[in-house]
C-alpha cells in the first residue's frame, strides 16, 4: 500500500472514531442527565465513548502530520499554505483547548457540547468539500465554523429544552 | 537531502507530537478530581524523551541541512518571514520545551500521591504543563509555515 493510501485510510478511521464518539458521547449525556443525576453505568458508557473520540483525535492529527511530512517530500509544500488546511488545523486546536476547558469546569456545558459537536463534524466535512467550497479564504471558513456553533448550541438547547433536561 | 536527513526530519517531526500528546495527556489527567500519579508521570516520562529526541534529531537536520540548503532558498522565496520571524521565534521556544519538560517529569518523579491533592501544587504544575502544550503546538504550527515556505 502506498503511504498516502495509508495514510487516507488511517485518516478516515481516525475521522470516524471521533465524529462517531462525539455523536454518541453527546446523546449519552443527554440520556444520562435527563433524570437530574448521572449514574455509574451511564457514566462508564461517558468514559469509554470520550476513549474513543481521544484514539479518533490521536490518529486523525497523527495521519494529518504524516499528509504534511508527505508534501514535505514530494515537492507539493504549497499545500501547507492552504486555507482549507489552516481552518482544519484551528478546528483540531479548538477541539484540543475545549475538551481542556471541560475537564477543568471553565466553560459552560452547553457551550462546551457545541463546540465539540460543530466541530468534529467541521473537521470531518472541509476537505472533502474543497470542491465545492474553493475559492475561499481563511476568514471566511472560520466565520462559517463560528455560524455553525451557534446553530449547533440552538439546536441542542431546543432538543433539551424539548426533553426536559436542564444543564 | 539524503535519506538519513529524511529520517531525521520525521523523526523531528514525529517525536514533537508525541511529545505535545503526551503533555496534554498531563494536563488533562492534572484536571481530574482525583489524579493518579502513575500516569501522570509515565506520560511525563514519554513526554520528557520524546522532547530530547526531537530537539536532537531537529538540531542535527538544522546544522547539517537546513542553514545550508534550505534557509537560502526561504529567504529568496516569497515568504522570507518564514525564516525571519518564525524559525529565529521556533528556536528560541524550542529551547525552553526540553527543560520546562525535565521540570515537570522531576516533579512528578519526587512527588508522593497525596501532595497531588495540594490544590496550589497541581494548579502551579498544571500552568507549566498548559505552557508546555501551548508553545509545542504553536511552534509546531511554526514548522509547517516553515517547511511551507520551501518552494
Amino acid at each position: 500500500m502506498e503511504w498516502h493510501t495509508f495514510l487516507i485510510v488511517v485518516h478516515l478511521i481516525g475521522a470516524a472514531l471521533g465524529v462517531g464518539g462525539a455523536t454518541f458521547a453527546e446523546i449519552f449525556l443527554l440520556k444520562a442527565v435527563r433524570d437530574g443525576e448521572i449514574d455509574p453505568v451511564e457514566s462508564s458508557f461517558m468514559q469509554v465513548t470520550y476513549r474513543v473520540v481521544r484514539v479518533g483525535l490521536f490518529l486523525l492529527i497523527l495521519s494529518g502530520f504524516g499528509f504534511l511530512i508527505l508534501y514535505r517530500f514530494t515537492g507539493l509544500e504549497e499545500r501547507l499554505y492552504s486555507p482549507l488546511l489552516w481552518s482544519k488545523l484551528s478546528i483540531v486546536v479548538v477541539i484540543l483547548i475545549n475538551a481542556i476547558l471541560l475537564q477543568a469546569r471553565h466553560i459552560p456545558l452547553w457551550l462546551g457540547s457545541a463546540l465539540s459537536f460543530a466541530s468534529w463534524y467541521a473537521a470531518m466535512l472541509i476537505l472533502p468539500l474543497r470542491s465545492a467550497i474553493m475559492p475561499i479564504s481563511y476568514l471566511e471558513i472560520m466565520g462559517w465554523y463560528v455560524v455553525s456553533v451557534a446553530v449547533v448550541a440552538v439546536a441542542l438547547s431546543i432538543i433539551r429544552r424539548s426533553l426536559g433536561i436542564k444543564f | 537531502m539524503s535519506t538519513f536527513l529524511g529520517y531525521m526530519l520525521v523523526a523531528h517531526i514525529i517525536l514533537g507530537l508525541i511529545g505535545i500528546g503526551a503533555f496534554y495527556a498531563v494536563w488533562m489527567g492534572l484536571l481530574k478530581k482525583v489524579p493518579k500519579l502513575a500516569f501522570l508521570f509515565w506520560a511525563s516520562l514519554l513526554g520528557f524523551l520524546s522532547f530530547i529526541a526531537s530537539w536532537l534529531t531537529g538540531g542535527y537536520y538544522y546544522v547539517e541541512y537546513y542553514g545550508g540548503a534550505v534557509k537560502p532558498i526561504i529567504k529568496a522565496g516569497e515568504y522570507p518571514w518564514a525564516h525571519l520571524v518564525v524559525m529565529e521565534a521556533k528556536e528560541h521556544i524550542f529551547l525552553f520545551l526540553p527543560i520546562l519538560a525535565t521540570l515537570v517529569f522531576l516533579s512528578l518523579a519526587l512527588l508522593k500521591e497525596t501532595a497531588l491533592l495540594n490544590q496550589g501544587i497541581r494548579k502551579a504544575l498544571a500552568y507549566v504543563v498548559g505552557f508546555i502544550v501551548i508553545a509545542g503546538i504553536a511552534i509546531t504550527l511554526g514548522g509547517m509555515l516553515i517547511s511551507g515556505a520551501v518552494r
